[in-house]
């Protein structure tokens, strides 16, 4: 009952928000009022339909078996992950969406895309499955549409790898279909237990490469940055947070749910060398080279949106390895990720709306002018970074854990080089965009209103509260686990108990927070302070003013930049993918001179028709 | 009930009424109302000729000596879409054909359009079949020369020459057929090619294949259609690509499938189909000028249908019809938005279309949802067409089908990126927002194609019981 009343509610959202498009220009609130209240009402009926856990319900029939939906475990936590998210973006839309006219269908496409994700979560079959999946591609194209101009390029290019990964979904789905016989998950299950060994690889690659481009997992990640980065500030977060790991979901619902592990471990010459090991490798290359290429962007949104594939890449490392500790850890970091990365870009997006820019090179010192935006993403970079006590550090801790005792010693050695990036590249991001000098233009910038940092504080609250309290998120993993047919985790309220060692965050951070303690008494005991102009300072012998300020944050890490320049710039994959595109286009035009304009030519065309047509026929039996 | 021999009596009397009175008022309703009533004709006849094949008498005069007619449901179903969408059709033309420009001829030649395209469903005579495919051939040159411009012009001449040899082919299997037979009766020919020696029928087949399938735009001999198509006014490109060559490849594959049974031309026809997406769907890619560009679509949609029809499975007959009726809506609907974007910005060029969907903001949300379905977006009715088509090539299995499969998926990743750089040309920034909304006629025409491709996946359960029968019509001669 609610299952399906959470489904429907979307679409009712969309066509409503078709209707109110007249008046989005004359009174916006109305428009931003309807999407924040069907959003909330959304996200009650999926609290109510909690009790569905389990229970499925069908649809209409279509080529012979009918639609049908469903909440489990993993769907159910997805749904509020989305719910969730989804209420957060659209209250924080009220305020920084300032010209509705600007983005006529943002709200619109914004109800269908969570129409495709909520039923390709809730879907319990492979057509309904597939059916979600375009859906959910096709509103994400039209989302990013709602952008800055130069965003609808990126979009087209987004668009690409979204086809290419639905056609070829679509093979996989028409090649199960034929093989198992059926569109249900539990039919193919019990069929790939017992498949062929040719038909299982077959079946298992054009399923999970498409969930692998959608994950933006290497070396298909290429689409993301530019089509996440210009954006709408807002969706950005949105995309960030939740639309790339749907297909980490598909992911997960594959290869621990309908083809199930055992089926999947067959494809390998031994227990360390398998399809997972290809997966591993594949999470520890997109863990490492986005986040070094985050290092080098010098527009914040660009930057998160490396972040967006490298945390990917952890989330698939955690979840590759197939153990408690892992997938658990995978489990956690897809919600993390999302909190902490949705604080940050609604920071960025504050200090964007204030100052017009997220131009990394441009802003600086803005702590002081924007102390609650500044609050807001140290809290996110904390927990980006893997530091305690947010709840980033939980997540990279079982990861870690889960990769060394799992014996894959070199890729937790990736995973780790890949988090000294990412701290480096926060400590830019915040350094660049909060401390340092505050330029002149920006004396007179404020903080923004209450209806903008409520989300943030919100988030700033959950970021900390599950970090301290990971048991909280972990009870519905290890509900999860049990549904993947993984030993579940033993969980407690500060962490975990005996999985080879235990993580209580309660005591880690009692301890953060006393070393705080003990410095912050020292500052008040210890010394003199005295607040001075920020002018009242120098830099390298040079005295300052607000003419020759101190100007670190330009092109930051420039050293670096000119080290590994080549590696990132001609990243081999890009240049290979670029060169793909360039040949298709080739092809193109070669193929079109077929069409020459002259008689003659179409003429002798019917000639060799006739002549090739007979050659066929004649050896046809 | 009123006899089918209407379906081709209607149309060319209301084509020679509409000449002789000679008043624009007159001309658009005779060529409203003449379609309209055929729809309902074929509508009321539907029910029976799902029962049966139902035979029709002219004048009285029985076989052999009389002209074999009959109406079976294929005939009917095509009958009703070809009627359907010429009433859409004239009356977005009502408002986009210009005033005074020898309009009456237009609607004449369009009325006598008619009569081909329904003689040719009718037909049970191979040289009859002839007659009709001239008079289908000849009154598309003129109306694709109808706007006079060089390009028009020049189209219309390629089309006609190329047309011209498609005919002598066609005359050649007839008499191929004549002299195996002794009878111009497609039933009769079936029964003599089925003792005739192998190589003399293959020879019939191929000369009628590259005969008749010049007008049903199959590759290689589709070459006049991108400079046709493009050039003629846009409510004529949508008549040619809307159901033109859909009947024209239906005419095609019926008599290859029932008269020519003696040899399996299935795999060559495959072959084609396959060979027709991939250099339409290339050909299209990057192409600059949106009539061209839907066009070359067209040469890969049909291939499209082909490749179902040519399955040879029921499924797979059932599903290419399916695929037909929608790329009827949707390829109608592209072609007739098309005109009015031509017709508001002066230019065939996408570049020149920037913002124009600000502008038009309804013609422009009408073209996407075409587009989409045409795609195969989910949850539009192009998306269950094309998984019918294709879980029906998957389930014919073998190294060919799943080529084709290939194909069809590899050309649908062409064919959305662009359909989609046109999207996006007409949603970026605009220079102006004044409204140029179309003409009232022309968007209730383009609103009904649109909601036949939205909403059609929701006629499929409906559907399910006629098509059967309906594709039963492309295996049996009756």
């Amino acid at each position: 009952m609610y299952t399906q009343a959470l489904l429907a509610l979307p679409l009712v959202g969309f066509v409503v928000t078709i209707v109110l498009q007249g008046t989005a220009r004359r009174s916006p609130a109305i428009l931003k009022t309807w999407a924040l209240l069907a959003f909330v009402a959304m996200a009650a009926v999926a609290t109510l339909a909690f009790p569905e856990i389990g229970d499925t319900y069908t649809g209409p029939m279509v080529f012979g078996s009918s639609l049908s939906i469903g909440l489990t475990d993993l769907s159910w936590w997805f749904v509020m992950m989305i719910a969730g998210i989804t209420v957060l973006t659209s209250f924080f839309t009220l305020g920084a969406l300032r010209d509705t006219g600007t983005y006529p269908m943002y709200y619109g496409w914004l109800f269908l895309k969570v129409f495709g994700m909520l039923g390709l979560v809730m879907s319990r079959d492979l057509l309904t499955f597939f059916i979600m999946w375009e859906i959910m591609s096709w509103a994400t194209y039209f989302v990013m549409q709602q952008g800055k101009e130069e965003g609808r390029e990126a979009a087209l290019g987004y668009l690409v790898y979204a086809i290419v990964a639905g056609m070829v979904l679509l093979g996989g789905v028409l090649f199960i279909h034929q093989s198992a016989g059926s569109f249900e998950f539990a039919v193919i299950t019990a069929y790939m237990a017992k498949a062929e060994f040719g038909i299982l690889l077959a079946s298992v690659l054009l399923v999970l490469v498409p969930f692998l481009i959608e994950a933006a997992v290497y070396p298909a990640h290429g689409w993301l940055p530019s089509a996440y980065a210009s954006s709408e500030t807002s969706m950005t977060a949105y995309l960030s947070s939740i639309s790339t790991r749907m297909g980490l979901f598909g992911l997960i619902l594959f290869v621990f749910s309908v083809f199930g592990l055992k089926a999947i471990d067959r494809i390998g010459i031994s227990a360390h060398l398998n399809l997972r090991t290809i997966l591993l490798v594949l999470a520890a290359l997109t863990a490492v080279l986005p986040t070094y290429t985050a290092l080098f962007q010098h527009d914040a949104k660009r930057l998160l949106t490396w972040h967006s594939i490298g945390q990917g890449g952890y989330m698939l490392l955690g979840l590759a390895t197939a153990s408690t500790l892992g997938t658990a850890g995978g489990l956690m970091h897809i919600f993390n990720y999302m909190t902490y990365v949705a604080l940050i870009i609604f920071s960025i997006a504050a200090v964007e709306y204030r100052t017009g820019t997220t131009n990394l090179n441009k802003l600086g010192g803005l702590i002081v002018k924007q102390p609650v935006a500044f609050l807001g993403m140290l809290f996110g970079i904390i927990g980006l970074a893997g530091i305690p006590p947010m709840n980033g550090f939980v997540s990279k801790w079982f990861i870690y854990r889960s990769l060394i005792l799992g014996g894959y010693p070199f890729i937790a050695l990736a995973a780790f080089i890949a988090t000294v990036g990412t701290i480096m590249s926060v400590y830019k991001l915040i350094h660049n965009t909060f401390l340092g000098q505050l330029p002149e233009r920006y004396n007179d910038v404020k903080e923004v209103g209450l209806l903008m940092q409520l989300p943030i504080w919100i988030l700033m609250g959950v970021v900390f509260t599950t970090g301290v309290f990971p048991g909280l998120i972990l009870q519905w993993i290890a509900k999860i686990q049990v549904g993947m047919g993984i030993v579940p985790i033993a969980w407690t309220l500060g962490g975990v108990a005996r999985e080879a060692g235990d993580l209580n965050m309660m005591v880690v951070t009692a301890v953060f927070m006393a070393t705080f303690a003990v410095g912050a008494i020292i500052f008040f005991i210890g010394g003199k302070r005295r607040i001075v102009s920020q002018y009242d300072n120098y830099a390298a012998g040079h005295f300052l003013n607000k003419d020759v300020p101190y100007n670190f944050n330009y092109n930051f890490y420039s050293a670096f930049d000119h080290i590994f320049e080549k590696l990132y710039h001609d990243a081999p994959v890009q240049t290979a993918i670029r060169n793909l595109g360039r040949f298709v286009r080739m092809v193109a035009d070669y193929v079109r001179r077929f069409f020459t304009g002259q008689i003659n030519t179409y003429a002798a065309y019917y000639v060799a028709a006739v002549i090739i047509a007979l050659a066929i026929l004649k050896e046809i039996p | 009930m009123v006899s089918p021999m209407l379906f081709i009596i209607a149309p060319l009397a209301a084509a020679f009424l509409m000449i002789f009175i000679n008043r624009r008022g007159a001309a658009l309703a005779l060529s409203l109302l003449t379609p309209a009533g055929l729809a309902i004709l074929g509508v009321s006849w539907l029910p029976a000729t799902l029962v049966r094949a139902q035979p029709i008498v002219v004048a009285s005069i029985k076989a052999p000596l009389g002209i074999p007619l009959s109406l079976d449901a294929l005939g009917a179903g095509m009958a009703i879409l070809v009627a359907v969408s010429s009433v859409l059709i004239v009356l977005y033309s009502s408002s986009y054909i210009h005033r005074g420009h020898h309009e009456v001829r237009y609607y004449a030649v369009v009325m006598i359009l008619l009569t081909s395209a329904f003689g040719l469903v009718l037909t049970r005579d191979i040289f009859n079949l002839f007659v009709f495919f001239e008079i289908l051939c000849i009154s598309s040159y003129i109306l694709v020369s109808w706007e006079q411009s060089g390009a028009a012009l020049e189209a219309s001449f390629k089309y006609m020459v190329l047309g011209s040899i498609g005919s002598t082919f066609l005359l050649v299997s007839i008499a191929l057929a004549y002299k195996a037979a002794g009878s111009l009766a497609m039933a009769d020919i079936a029964v003599a090619f089925d003792s005739a020696p192998r190589g003399y029928v293959i020879m019939a087949a191929v000369t009628f294949l590259f005969g008749v399938g010049v007008e049903a735009a199959i590759f290689p001999v589709n070459s006049w259609l991108p400079d046709a198509h493009s050039s003629a006014p846009s409510s004529i490109s949508a008549i040619l690509s809307g159901f033109v060559i859909e009947l024209a490849l239906v005419v095609t594959f019926r008599v290859l499938n029932t008269v020519f049974a003696a040899v399996d031309v299935l795999p060559l026809l495959q072959i084609i189909a396959i060979a027709g997406v991939l250099v339409g769907e290339f050909s299209a890619f990057g192409q600059k000028d949106l009539k061209r560009m839907l066009a070359y679509s067209s040469i890969s949609q049909i291939g499209i249908m082909l490749f179902a029809l040519s399955l040879g499975s029921t499924a797979g007959a059932q599903a290419g019809l399916s695929h037909l009726l929608m790329h009827a809506g949707a390829k109608s609907a592209l072609f007739l938005i098309a005109g009015y974007f031509i017709l508001r910005t002066g230019s065939r060029l996408i570049d020149d279309y920037t913002g124009l969907g600000y502008r038009m903001p309804v013609s422009a949300a009408l073209f996407g949802l075409a587009a989409l379905s045409l795609v195969g977006a989910p949850p539009l009715f192009g998306f269950f067409t094309k998984f019918q088509i294709l879980a029906a090539a998957a389930a014919t299995g073998g190294g060919l089908a799943w080529f084709g499969i290939a194909s069809i998926l590899s050309g649908t990743v062409l064919e959305a990126v662009y359909l989609f750089r046109v999207i996006r040309v007409l949603f970026a920034q605009p220079a102006e927002r004044s409204r140029v909304e179309m003409d009232l006629p022309a968007l209730v025409s383009v609103a009904l194609f649109t909601a036949l491709v939205v909403f059609g996946a929701l006629l499929l359960p409906s559907l399910s019981s006629m098509i059967g029968p309906i594709a039963d019509g492309l295996a049996t001669l009756h």
